[in-house]
């Protein structure tokens, strides 16, 4: 239903300077007082046409109420109250019926950059599906990156901080109990220990083959006791010397925290070597 | 006798490339890399920002969903807020 559109978020708060007129407009309306005030979610989607006039506005998780006491939308209701808006926004804009979706298009390569790892993330928590969507983060390598990966003659060992760069961007999104309370930002990931090993797994033709694998814990910039770990293997391939492929796995456990109290859950990362495009 | 079977079984399996562990780690790849069914918002023709989206929108005459979140932090393309 979103093949036309051009998609965009945008995230702020109220008090923040230079509020884009039409946010301004959608949350003027939000924020009205009256019935249904504090029963709304933090997220609105709204429709613009291509002169950026609002066509349609909607809370994106409306609350409904169960037993007097509103509670999000979820699942097939969730999605339903997202087509029916669509639907709406589409007649309105006299788009007709919707076509094909669109080819799957991942994050590539940032500009200026010749390889990069994608790295997907998804935490398995059955009470909040959302958190299995992927997060998706791609990290530019340079050479001197693709040198720590260099055809092994003989196992060796490797400290897993080597490869923080990219083992940091695997942490699920949205864990509010790993926000700094005062700035509201996330804690980036600051720590990776565990020894690794790297060492050859084959060779076909002229191609080689090598296997980093070992336990990895991994720490924030929040401190206490917080971490998580896991299995990492990754498969590296060479071509004249040279890193010409990598796929890789972490799985593990990540803690969580509640007024409940604590649980942990799997979360998983998958690693994959991006080059540009073939043309 | 051990030889013959030897010999067999190397001729019935496939030459890998790779080691069993290798193996084994580039088959979990599979396993677990998402699919386009996981991936649809990546379907989505997402702009880094709202004027961006907006001189798109007008230029190619395309409407515009724009998804606006309450909050300090977050980055809908990746998915890490």
């Amino acid at each position: 239903m979103l093949k036309e559109f051009v998609v965009v978020s945008w995230h702020g708060h109220r008090d923040d300077k230079d509020i884009p007129e039409v946010v301004q407009e959608v949350w003027a309306a939000k924020f009205k007082p009256g019935p249904g005030g504090g029963q709304q979610s933090n997220v609105d989607a709204c429709v613009l046409d291509a002169q950026g006039k609002l066509v349609r506005k909607w809370d994106a998780m409306t609350p409904r109420k169960s037993g007097g006491r509103p509670e999000p939308l979820t699942g097939g209701a969730l999605a339903g109250h997202w087509r029916d808006n669509l639907a709406e926004a589409r007649k309105t804009l006299g788009l007709g019926e919707p076509g094909e979706p669109r080819p799957v298009k991942l994050p590539g390569l940032p500009e200026g950059t010749d390889s990069a790892i994608r790295v997907f993330t998804r935490l398995n928590d059955k009470g909040m599906p959302a958190y299995y969507a992927p997060v998706v983060e791609v990290v530019p390598m340079e050479t001197e990156d693709w040198a720590l990966l260099a055809v092994p003659a003989k196992p060796a060992k490797l400290e897993a901080s080597a490869f923080l760069p990219w083992l940091s961007k695997m942490f699920p999104g949205g864990v509010m109990e790993r926000t700094d309370q005062v700035t509201k930002k996330v804690y980036d990931v600051t720590g990776a220990k565990g020894e690794l090993l790297l060492e050859p797994a084959g060779v076909k033709g002229e191609l080689k083959f090598a296997l980093l694998h070992g336990n990895v814990t991994l720490t924030d910039s929040g401190g206490g006791e917080f971490s998580y770990s896991g299995e990492l293997s990754v498969v590296v391939e060479y071509r004249g010397g040279k890193v010409a492929g990598l796929k890789g796995t972490f799985e593990g456990r990540y803690p969580r925290t509640s007024p409940q109290g604590g649980r942990e859950f799997d979360i998983t990362g998958v690693f994959e070597r991006v080059v540009p495009a073939a043309r | 006798m051990k030889r013959t079977l030897a010999l067999a079984l190397l001729i019935s399996l496939p030459a890998a490339a790779q080691n069993a562990e290798a193996q084994k780690a580039l088959t979990r790849f599979t396993e677990l890399r998402p699919g386009d069914d996981d991936l649809a918002m990546y379907r989505l023709d997402w702009a880094d920002d709202l004027a961006e989206a907006q001189k798109r929108a007008s230029k190619e005459k395309r409407p515009v969903l724009l998804v606006v979140i309450h909050a300090k932090y977050g980055d809908m393309i990746t998915g890490h807020c």
